[in-house]
């Protein structure tokens, strides 16, 4: 790589994480717009990006860039509220950066189509309330505040609230003479009259006067004269004129896009503000609504903000950006190193005479830094699910507003760390199931309402680390998934039998089948027939398991259980016949030395065990994976009792070993995937133990129970 | 008081043509007017075509009296004149109204 190349290389990583970053401080403006931390991250973002196109000679990103930044400064400085419809206008510009750095770094000389770039700066132009059409021709312009001065009829919009006396007709005094002098010094925008205090007939005197008006006015006049309009009236009247011209872009009040439902209603007469007080007295935070819901803990939601926090602080740090592959080589590395060590440890406690216990110490010794070096390496190569569950949040905003739904994703667990080829892998089955809780879980904002839940749906993602596994959630609030479709689809496609009774989970089974789609419609996202079926393959793939939880009306969650097959193992070393397998440490809840008295049979080969107050299974790793050797049997010392999370059993072994780190590799690299393994790993002696996947291992273990017992 | 310059009449299709200028001055007339075309009848046809001006007090009652009627009885405005149609949208209550 020469030095250009490099330069260039260096400016595409940064850029991709700058873009980033200004993505996220978008995304968290929307739910706090007056964020001043994040309106300077973002500005800092563009900012950043706009030297360093400029350093590397892209101009018309660099370009492209001032006028955002341009924009920017106006928010900065707070001559710009954050609206909805801002925030929608920016990201879209982050993505035209991004497509253009994306250009270049295909090797096109342009960054942009022929056109679409000046149609874009237009976009952010007219925005700014430039001219589009006489652009500047030097690079970085005058500000742009300046230009807008520039017109010599400036216009201003002004909200005008007349609220006049009930007696106002006695005067002599009418509303559409006040309204028709009003019109004559500019354009009307908007009349919204208020006929919230319009009475019964009962109560209707026709001499009273029940109307009031907001009028929005485009005018090049002074407010002084505005206010000579109202010369006969104001002094008993409640006559408010208001300068709105910051949120009268292009003649739209682009603060109605954020404005909460109850002030537009309010606003425009559709109710009182006695009815939006009661109405709004009724609503809960989100928060709160989790919380009485049991959607959440108090506890967790506090983790969670504070998560957030935590997240973005984490987000700040300097990072560098390595190649995998020799974090690869390091981790490989490291692994030999430590098998070396071993061998020689080994060879000493073999050959070497008294004396030199110093000497074996030092090894031993040599050998726990090696493991520590081993497993720091391998957390090299994890990262935290922050940046895939972000990703999220921007796909759930953009698909649920061309929905017409309201969506809100919460996360937690950002900074549940995987292995980077994990998080690869499950990036696209995540954004599936994303996606169907979107198109087919959470109703729109009506249909909720009849249902008496909030307008807002909301989609759940959660990861955390138990039982040596990372389990991620997606849960929805919606509509659930409808068993009698299940059933009824399973029926037309031949799977079950009319007459065949089946369990809600079984009947779950079947989305996972190829070929099934409950959906009655056909969206542009996630379209119909290919779905879960290929979530199922990829998540098997990865050696993990895919559950489905439903209640009508209640919502979906989806419980993704990802064994940590790349990463480095808390392992309880056992023996059974002269085999070592490996159990993931963090499922073991005890080990207890066995007393074949206590055993208890059922069936033919079932056996349990008194565990607490409790009876367990015992599983047999020889049955499992059908090893061919005899089971511990007879030679049974110890019983490893393990929970999965989900169902807990006991494994009858021979010797317990030393717990211990292990890196694992995974077998289908090099060979295939075997249900009930998670992988291997090498020992000190250079022997293979595998080590087993407990989860395999319990639905192994139970679908036989479950044949059997059909 | 000035001068009247407002009157009704009732066409050969049953449309009662308002006719003139439409004021607060003439709402005990217009109200006894309402009260009366409207006993027993499903749909009062009214036209605005000949008024050349309304104002706040004669809208308001022609919209407390739709409020009042309607599903049940149907207050049909079938024509406006262009100055009525100027000052219904000069006071947006073209929607209450129509």
């Amino acid at each position: 790589m020469n030095e250009q190349e490099e330069v260039l290389e260096i400016f595409f990583s940064e850029s991709d994480d700058l873009l980033k970053l200004a993505e996220e401080s978008l995304l968290s403006l929307e739910s706090t717009p007056e964020s001043m931390p994040d309106i300077e991250q973002l500005f800092r973002s563009v900012h950043t990006l706009k030297s360093s196109a400029a350093m590397v000679g892209f101009m018309n990103i660099s370009d492209y860039a001032h006028l955002l930044e341009t924009l920017l400064e106006r928010l900065r400085s707070r001559k710009l509220d954050v609206t909805k419809n801002l925030i929608t206008i920016l990201l879209s510009s982050i993505d035209f950066i991004r497509s253009m750095v994306d250009r270049v770094s295909q090797g096109e000389t342009e960054e942009a189509a022929p056109g679409v770039l000046d149609e874009r700066k237009d976009q952010v132009k007219r925005y700014l309330g430039i001219d589009a059409m006489d652009a500047p021709g030097e690079k970085f312009g005058p500000p742009a505040k300046e230009a807008t001065k520039e017109p010599p009829e400036e216009f201003s919009f002004y909200r005008i609230d007349l609220a006049f006396r009930k007696d106002l007709f006695y005067s002599g005094q009418d509303p559409i003479l006040v309204l028709l002098g009003l019109s004559e010094l500019g354009e009307f925008v908007e009349v919204i009259p208020d006929l919230s205090e319009f009475p019964d007939f009962e109560s209707f005197c026709m001499y009273d006067l029940y109307i009031s008006w907001r009028v929005i006015i485009k005018t090049n006049r002074s407010y002084e004269d505005l206010e000579d309009v109202f010369m006969f009236v104001k002094d008993d009247n409640d006559i408010r004129i208001k300068n709105v011209t910051k949120n009268y872009r292009e003649g739209i009040d682009i603060g109605l896009a954020e404005k909460k439902l109850g002030e537009v209603l309010l606003e425009t007469g559709k109710i009182t503000a006695g009815v939006l007080t009661d109405a709004l007295n009724k609503q809960k935070k989100l928060g709160e609504v989790l919380v009485d819901d049991g959607r959440i803990e108090p506890e967790e939601l506090q983790k969670a903000v504070a998560l957030q926090e935590e997240s973005r602080k984490v987000y700040r740090k300097t990072t560098i950006r390595v190649d995998v592959k020799k974090l690869d080589n390091l981790v490989n590395l490291a692994e030999e190193m430590g098998i070396g060590v071993s061998k020689v440890l080994m060879l000493f406690e073999k050959y070497a005479g008294h004396g030199q216990i110093e000497m074996l110490e030092e090894i031993e010794n040599l050998l726990k830094v090696n493991r520590e070096f081993e497993e720091r390496v391998a957390r090299v190569r994890m990262f935290p699910l922050e940046g895939t569950f972000q990703r999220f949040q921007r796909m759930v905003r953009d698909l649920a507003f061309k929905q017409n739904k309201e969506i809100k994703v919460i996360s937690a667990g950002l900074d549940t760390e995987l292995d980077k080829e994990v998080i690869e892998h499950i990036s696209d089955p995540l954004k599936h199931i994303v996606r169907n809780c979107l198109d087919h879980g959470i109703e729109t904002a009506e249909e909720r309402q009849v249902k008496g839940k909030a307008p807002s749906g909301i989609i759940e993602l959660k990861a955390y680390q138990r039982g040596g596994s990372i389990f991620i959630e997606i849960s929805d609030d919606g509509k659930g998934i409808d068993l009698m479709d299940i059933r009824q689809k399973a029926l037309e496609k031949g799977w079950i039998q009319p007459d065949q009774v089946l369990s809600k989970e079984a009947l779950l089974r079947f989305i996972f089948m190829p070929g099934f789609s409950t959906s009655s419609k056909v969206t542009e996202l996630s379209g119909r027939g290919v779905g879960m079926d290929v979530v199922k393959t990829q998540i098997d793939q990865l050696g993990g398991t895919i559950d489905i939880e439903t209640e009508k009306d209640r919502g979906t969650r989806f419980t993704l259980c990802l064994p940590l097959t790349f990463a480095l193992m808390d392992v309880l070393h056992v023996m059974v016949h002269d085999n070592s397998y490996m159990v993931p440490l963090q499922a073991v809840l005890e080990t207890e030395r066995f007393d074949k008295g206590l055993v208890k049979r059922f069936g033919a080969e079932e056996r349990v065990y008194p565990f607490h107050d409790d009876y367990l299974p015992l599983v047999d790793i020889a049955k499992i994976l059908n090893t061919g050797v005899p089971s511990a049997g007879d030679n049974t010392s110890a019983l490893v009792f393990v929970d999965t999370g989900k169902k807990a059993f006991g494994i009858p072994v021979e010797q317990v070993l030393e717990p211990r780190p292990v890196v694992v590799k995974s077998l289908e690299t090099n060979y295939r995937t075997i249900k009930g393994i998670a992988g291997a790993t090498i020992l000190g002696d250079g022997s293979v133990s595998l080590v087993l996947d407990l989860l395999g291992f319990e639905e192994i273990f139970f679908q036989h129970l479950f044949e059997e017992a059909g | 008081m000035p001068a009247r310059t407002f009157s009704i009449s009732q066409d050969g299709q049953g449309i009662y043509n308002l006719e003139g200028e439409l004021s607060i001055h003439e709402l005990d007339e217009f109200k006894a007017f309402l009260e009366e075309s409207l006993k027993g009848a499903e749909e009062v046809p009214i036209s605005l075509a000949k008024v050349r001006f309304i104002d706040t007090a004669a809208l308001q009652l022609l919209i407390a009296f739709k409020r009042r009627l309607e599903p049940e009885v149907k207050l049909r405005i079938s024509a406006v004149s262009a100055e009525v149609e100027d000052i219904l949208s000069l006071c947006g209550l073209k929607a209450a109204l129509m």
